[in-house]
């Protein structure tokens, strides 16, 4: 017989060897991702004051960046004008009980808060009129978010705008805007004409708003969700 | 995430069922090629060859089973050698062969078997470490563990299971179809042994019936 085995075994040996490296280089260029694509849509909750919600999968992160944030909310909601002019502050819309927690905790903790304010406003001779926004909306905050479909985003950080001086309206305005995937707000659309200072204001002040960035395995796309800030004279 | 950093995850006992994928990829296209080689057009192989016996040319049916390098060619050439021994030497040296050849076809068949065993039982063996592994960590956090350090765990331990059923799936297949090949193979081998032994046997008492004319 002229076909030898020893040839043939060496040749399968050395090309199975060749077709497991070529499987490990076909393994290493398929990137196998278990990506949930998120809701267009999102509503937007308050991650920030809540150790009753579910802290989800990157809870400890949120607990740290609580901390870092709280201070921060309080030195820029101070230096309101001194008139009586302000946004006040409507119920929020979020309903989702898993990542607020519960009004009446909230209150206390609230009015915990606006005590240790007051405390300090006697101290310091700042006007704090902006402060005591917290403590009006009765466990939530100044301002309104609409939102198509579920998916929430917690809120890490927010401020909110100051009424700017010399505007005599009342007048909500609706502002829609992105939520990049690492949390920050994105593009902005204005969905109401006002006066282009209210305007200003609360884009400047959405543009500061901080969200918990989309977990690594989702798909990293924006998010979309509207907000309204109600300009109220008082 | 990438595949290979998948295939990481699993540790030391998937470089072990890559091994064995390794060696029973190597066994499979080794058969492959053997058993490709060894198959031929039995009925036409049959007709040349009692052409060649009956013409008595010996060396003319030992050349052309030369030219056709496949085992029923080889053993048949084996019997050959021996026509002028009798029948019976033809036999035994073709049964001889055969048993030769045989073994040459079956050869790496029980490294694939043991392939399409171990891999699965290996990637079970990988698994059940890694769940100890998750489980000893779960301990070590003394219970306040999140479901995802469990979830980790536990899919990273049963990479080794998904790898072990795709290296042993296939060879069990492969191990099947080559044994059934090898099979059809030695079937058609007794058949042409068989068949060139009643030629030759056919031509002796030929002789013989002529001799017997010629004595009478």
């Amino acid at each position: 017989m002229n076909f030898s085995y020893k040839k043939i075994k060496q040749i399968s040996y050395s090309a199975s060897f060749l077709a497991h490296l070529i499987i490990i280089l076909l393994l290493w260029i398929i990137n196998l991702s278990f990506d949930y694509s998120p809701k267009e849509y999102v509503e937007v909750s308050f991650g920030i004051s809540g150790q009753t919600g579910s802290a989800g999968a990157i809870g400890d992160q949120l607990n740290k960046t609580e901390e870092n944030a709280k201070p921060e909310e309080k030195t820029t909601t101070k230096e309101k004008s001194q008139e009586v002019k302000e946004v006040e502050l409507p119920k929020s819309k979020t309903t989702d009980d898993n990542n607020v927690i519960n009004p009446a905790d909230k209150q206390k903790e609230v009015q915990k808060e606006t005590k240790k304010e007051n405390t300090k406003k006697e101290t310091s001779n700042v006007s704090n009129q902006g402060q005591g926004n917290l403590a009006q909306g009765e466990g939530s905050f100044g301002f309104d978010i609409e939102w198509g479909g579920s998916g929430t985003r917690r809120i890490y950080y927010y401020t909110l705008p100051e009424y700017p001086e010399g505007v005599q309206k009342e007048i909500d305005i609706r502002i829609r805007f992105t939520i990049k995937p690492d949390g920050t707000v994105g593009s902005v659309t204005l969905l109401t004409k006002a006066d282009t200072r209210l305007e200003q204001a609360a884009i400047n002040s959405l543009w500061q708003w901080r969200f918990e960035p989309l977990p690594p395995n989702a798909k990293q796309t924006n998010q979309t969700a509207v907000i309204v800030f109600p300009y109220r004279l008082r | 995430m990438n595949l290979f950093e998948i295939f990481l995850k699993g540790g030391f006992i998937m470089w072990l069922i890559l091994a064995t994928s390794i060696v029973g990829l190597a066994v499979v296209i080794d058969r492959f090629l053997v058993l490709r080689k060894a198959r031929i057009n039995v009925p036409a192989f049959m007709v040349r060859i009692r052409g060649f016996i009956k013409k008595k040319d010996i060396s003319g049916a030992i050349s052309y089973c030369m030219e056709e390098k496949s085992p029923v060619a080889n053993i048949v050439r084996k019997g050959l050698k021996k026509y002028k021994y009798g029948h019976d030497r033809v036999k035994e040296a073709i049964e001889n062969a055969g048993s030769q050849e045989i073994s040459k076809l079956e050869k790496g068949l029980t490294i694939l078997a043991t392939v399409a065993g171990i891999a699965p039982l290996l990637g079970f063996l990988g698994t059940v470490t890694g769940m100890i592994q998750a489980f000893m960590t779960i301990q070590d956090l003394a219970g306040a563990a999140n479901p995802s350090d469990l979830a980790g765990g536990i899919w990273e331990a049963l990479i080794t299971t998904a790898f072990g059923l795709i290296v042993g799936i296939p060879a069990l297949a492969f191990y099947n179809y080559f044994l059934s090949a090898v099979k059809r193979l030695v079937g058609e081998m007794e058949t042409v042994a068989n068949d060139v032994v009643d030629v030759i046997q056919e031509g002796e008492a030929e002789e013989a019936e002529i001799d017997d004319e010629i004595e009478l």
